[in-house]
């Protein structure tokens, strides 16, 4: 059986990042990540292999150079493969382009299942996902917290949604996107690494797209920053209470 | 297409129409105006089952999707694809909720045109262009997209993005078949819906949150009493649903929920960036922590530098002896 | 001339990091407060097999280059200086002779175990009367038909007390010097062999620092690590500046865990309405706490990078642990100051980094003796 896992490359959480060329730019520095729901998707992925022998283990990127580094992870973390498709610097914003160009890679590699993160944290969008699916005919399942096989093609997973939890069943072929719980990333053996480092992806092009862009970037902003805090003093924890309780009522109207 | 006309998909919940509905609601009344067009609303469920006064007066016209239930995704995706290929609509507008999520992208697969998710903002520019702003990188930038000519505008919403209005229009209601499908290719077997009461973190008006600072799994009782009083809903830091103290669907922050409240408590939390960036759209931020230097001061409009478990029962006992 | 890093190098590094900052890190605190080994973490961590980067990857290992090898020391030193002395000691003074001179029954029994830390390792040098002066070692092998019986008590052995065998530095012809210097490996169950004393120290607490006995203690011929009598300086030469660059290794790990640390510090303790790093003095601090450890990382990977390369570089590893010593000290030492009276307090890390730090004036020898080497080196014979 094969999962592919689709796996994006993020700025690391200490990358700095900063708006440039009059604000239709961000200048981000250099230091990538995977992004940590596909990591969850990743181990998901290797612990299906670990448990089932015959299983292997493709992870996909889309993206310029940057996205070996994700790639790297992926295998360094059990991953068997790891396949490239290149693609330009800015793709990370728009997800139907880049979900037509993973579906045809995910034609051209085959797949039982797909396992990809629920979002990514550098666009925060979660629509590659269930895009994939549509593009390739297939039902999709989101975030999944549980992923168990119900015997021959049948999975069973759980969705923990705030609000309301569900168990779904569904067949192969099909997509799953991970949420937190899953499963625990790994950290990755000595050998594990040592593939991750050698790692030669293969590489795929993307069809050259005529389609037409509906959005245009126009702008990155810095969201209104907050004012510097109000510190409420009070003799002791009961008049600061009560103080708060004032300014909350009365000077801001919220209760 | 005809020129300003929108369209809203409104989700229900035991019964009701859901919060984060109306607020799409209301946006998209303002729209159909500032366009001179019509606001229609479509959801799932029979026409008897469609309660006027939850549209609070907004839709020109409503179109019930009867069939199968609430429909799967995708008898949505179908039963969307045909009307709007029948009469395309200038907008397309939904709540962001997971639910959505599962048929919008895939509408807009079968469309072939992109849509926004997690929208915040909207202004309509001369000659019927429209901005839509968004947050990327957990908050950290917002960035502003412009639509295109071709295909209807796909928009999600985030939730309590926008404000509730209400109008004074009584709609006509129609009804319209949903598709279906055959067998349905994902199916549920079990449905837990929270207790009554249960208010959905990205739907509260009030969040009150808890850090290690609580020192322990039962402080949280504190908090969860505290909630009940105000109306809102319980959120944790990452720390404390990893150890297990708090459950993942109540996680604030980068790996975990985005939040948009009215009001935002955060008691014993540091303010670590991945936590911020859940909840720092939120309109008021009362921070709360026994260290000065905690970050979290940085993030909060009011603060108290004292022990979240001496402040929470007085802030408690205070909210009671009012009411 | 390339400066950089390989992808592959930076990649090692970067995983090793995310290791550290998940498992060790959270433990730091606990580890120096307690004084306990942490058997829980060594386990985990050294299943993952790092501890084999050294050696080949048919033993398990991964051949790691050099440089490699120092980006490892670095990231888990910053971890925790204690849990790091124990894991570096299986890394490489530990196990290095046995993977030398070892029978493939000794490598098997010992370095593989010890490579996926199954087994602790360690090796003996200092004795009560000899810490620098290695040719005034007291601990005597003499030859008893085809064993070798070793007499004598070492002392600040990291590891020694727990350990399950020693790399043990002893003289087969007392009173000869360099020239009857010899390594013998000692397993743990041999009698006569014990543990002594342990020395309760001031800082990289965690890791379990003592004596061993040796009271007659019984090792076949085959535990005589090394192919000719009387080499064992020679054999030490191969790996002594080696040793010394990853001391310098070290300190860097310890001086960017205090500073990362002092940065915070200053990003955000609000004194007289604003954050201490905007003020200048806080920042000339910064500055010249982050020239100093850019350089001495500058000068440690390049003389790992020579011996790589195969080239001589016994001034350049000293120069490189002596500098790095140094910076490490200065910064550990700042950043308690940028910390003010929190520097003082056992609750924050920077008294710990500040005591860890000390370990590394005497490890991979003392300044003094270094300077009087490089000295003269550098100077000639007159």
């Amino acid at each position: 059986m094969h999962i592919a896992v689709l796996v994006k490359t993020v700025p690391d959480s200490e990358a700095r990042m900063e708006i440039s060329d009059g604000g239709r730019g961000l200048r981000v520095e250099e230091k990538w990540e995977l992004n940590y729901f596909d990591a969850i998707a990743v181990e998901k992925a290797v612990k299906i292999k670990e448990a089932f022998p015959q299983v292997k283990v493709t992870a996909i990127a889309y993206g310029p150079r940057y996205v070996l580094e994700g790639l790297r992870k992926a295998v360094a973390m059990g991953a068997d493969e790891a396949v490239h498709v290149e693609g330009k610097e800015g793709s990370w914003l728009y997800p139907l382009r880049a979900a037509r160009v993973l579906s045809q890679a995910l034609r051209d590699v085959g797949f039982h299942l797909i396992l990809c993160g629920r979002k990514a944290t550098d666009d925060d969008s979660g629509q590659v996902g269930p895009m994939v699916a549509e593009f390739l005919g297939i039902p999709h399942v989101s975030w999944a917290s549980s992923l168990e096989w119900d015997g021959g093609d049948s999975l069973v997973a759980v969705r923990d949604l705030g609000d309301h939890k569900e168990k779904v069943r569904f067949s192969l072929p099909a997509l799953v996107t991970a949420h937190k719980g899953l499963a625990e990333p790994r950290v990755p053996t000595i050998q594990g690494t040592m593939r991750g480092m050698r790692v030669q992806p293969r590489k795929l092009q993307a069809a050259e797209e005529p389609g037409t862009e509906n959005w245009k970037l126009v702008r990155f902003a810095e969201p209104p920053r907050r004012p510097q805090v109000r510190i409420i003093e009070g003799d002791d924890p009961r008049a600061k209470a009560r103080e708060l309780l004032r300014i909350l009522r009365e000077e801001m109207s919220l209760l | 297409m005809e020129k300003g006309s929108i369209w809203v998909w409104v989700e229900k919940a035991d019964g009701k129409v859901r919060q984060t509905s109306q607020e799409v609601l209301s946006q998209g009344r303002s729209m159909a105006d500032e366009l001179g067009g019509s606001l229609l609303a479509i959801m799932a469920g029979p026409v008897s089952e469609v309660n006027l006064e939850d549209l609070c007066g907004l839709p020109d016209q409503v179109i019930a999707l009867e069939g199968d239930g609430e429909g799967g995704p995708s008898l949505i995706v179908e039963t969307l694809e045909e009307l709007i290929r029948k009469d395309p609509p200038w907008a397309l507008l939904a709540p962001g909720t997971p639910s959505t999520m599962d048929w919008m992208p895939r509408l807009s697969v079968r469309l072939g045109v992109e849509m926004v998710s997690d929208v915040v903002g909207m202004e309509l520019l001369e000659g019927g262009r429209l901005r839509v702003k968004r947050p990327v990188h957990g908050g950290r930038f917002l960035v502003e997209m412009e639509s295109q000519e071709g295909g209807p505008r796909l928009l999600a919403i985030r939730p309590r993005a926008f404000a509730r209005k209400t109008g004074s229009r009584s709609p006509r209601v129609e009804c319209f078949p949903m598709k279906a499908r055959g067998p349905t290719e994902v199916q549920v077997l079990e449905k837990a819906q929270r207790e009554k009461g249960f208010v959905d973190l990205s739907e509260a008006r009030i969040v009150v949150s808890g850090g290690r600072g609580m020192g322990g799994p039962e402080a949280f009782f504190l908090l969860e009493e505290l909630a009940a009083i105000l109306g809102g809903a319980v959120g944790a830091s990452r720390s404390v649903v990893d150890s297990g103290w708090r459950p993942a669907s109540e996680q604030v922050g980068k790996s975990g929920r985005s939040v948009s409240p009215d009001l935002y408590m955060a008691f014993g939390i540091s303010g670590a960036i991945h936590h911020i960036m859940g909840m720092d759209s939120s309109k008021v931020v009362v921070a709360v922590n026994k260290d000065p230097n905690a970050l979290i001061f940085q993030h909060a409009d009011l603060g108290i530098v004292d022990d979240v478990n001496h402040v929470l029962p007085a802030l408690i006992e205070e909210l009671k002896r009012r009411s | 001339m390339d400066f950089r890093l390989t992808e592959e190098q930076e990649f090692f590094q970067k995983v090793v990091a995310e290791a550290v900052d998940r498992m060790v890190v959270p433990l730091a605190q606990t580890i120096d407060e307690k004084d306990e080994f942490p058997w829980e973490l060594w386990r985990e961590f050294s299943s993952l097999g790092y501890l084999g980067l050294r050696y080949p990857e048919n033993l398990g290992g991964m051949n790691a280059d050099k440089v490699t090898c120092m980006l490892f020391y670095e990231e888990i030193t910053r971890g925790s200086v204690g849990f790091a002395q124990s894991v570096i000691m299986n890394a490489l003074m530990g196990t290095h002779f046995l993977y030398r001179f070892g029978t493939e029954e000794i490598k098997k029994r010992c370095l593989l175990p010890a490579m996926r830390g199954e087994k602790i390792a360690t090796i003996c040098f200092t004795e009560d009367q000899s810490g620098s002066d290695l040719a005034a070692t007291r601990t005597t092998a003499t030859r008893e038909g085809d064993a070798w019986v070793i007499n004598g008590t070492k002392m600040w052995i990291t590891n020694g007390p727990i350990c399950d065998f020693a790399t043990v530095l002893a003289t087969t012809e007392p009173g000869s010097g360099f020239k009857g210097l010899n390594f013998f490996l000692v397993e743990k169950g041999t009698p006569g062999f014990s543990p002594g004393q342990i020395i309760h120290k001031m800082g990289c607490r965690g890791t379990v620092t003592g004596e061993l006995i040796f009271d007659s203690v019984r090792v076949p011929q085959e535990n005589l690590l090394g192919e000719e009598l009387g080499k064992g300086m020679v054999y030490l030469g191969e790996i002594l500046n080696e040793i010394r660059a990853m001391t310098g290794a070290m300190a860097i790990g310890i001086s960017r865990a205090a500073f990362d640390e002092g940065l915070q510090y200053a990003r955000k303790r609000v004194a007289f309405g604003n954050p201490i790093g905007t003020y200048q003095l806080i920042r000339a601090k910064i500055a010249e706490m982050a020239t100093e450890i850019q350089a001495s990382r500058l000068m440690v990977h390049y003389a790992a990078w020579r011996i790589d390369q195969g080239l001589d570089c016994r001034n350049e590893a000293a120069m490189a642990k002596m500098f790095a010593t140094e910076v490490c000290l200065k910064v550990v030492d700042e950043v308690t100051r940028i910390y003010g009276a929190n520097g003082f307090a056992q609750e924050y890390a920077p008294q710990r980094y500040f005591r860890d730090a000390r370990f590394l004036l005497y490890g991979g020898g003392t300044h003094e003796i270094l300077k009087d080497f490089l000295g003269r080196q550098i100077v000639g014979k007159l």
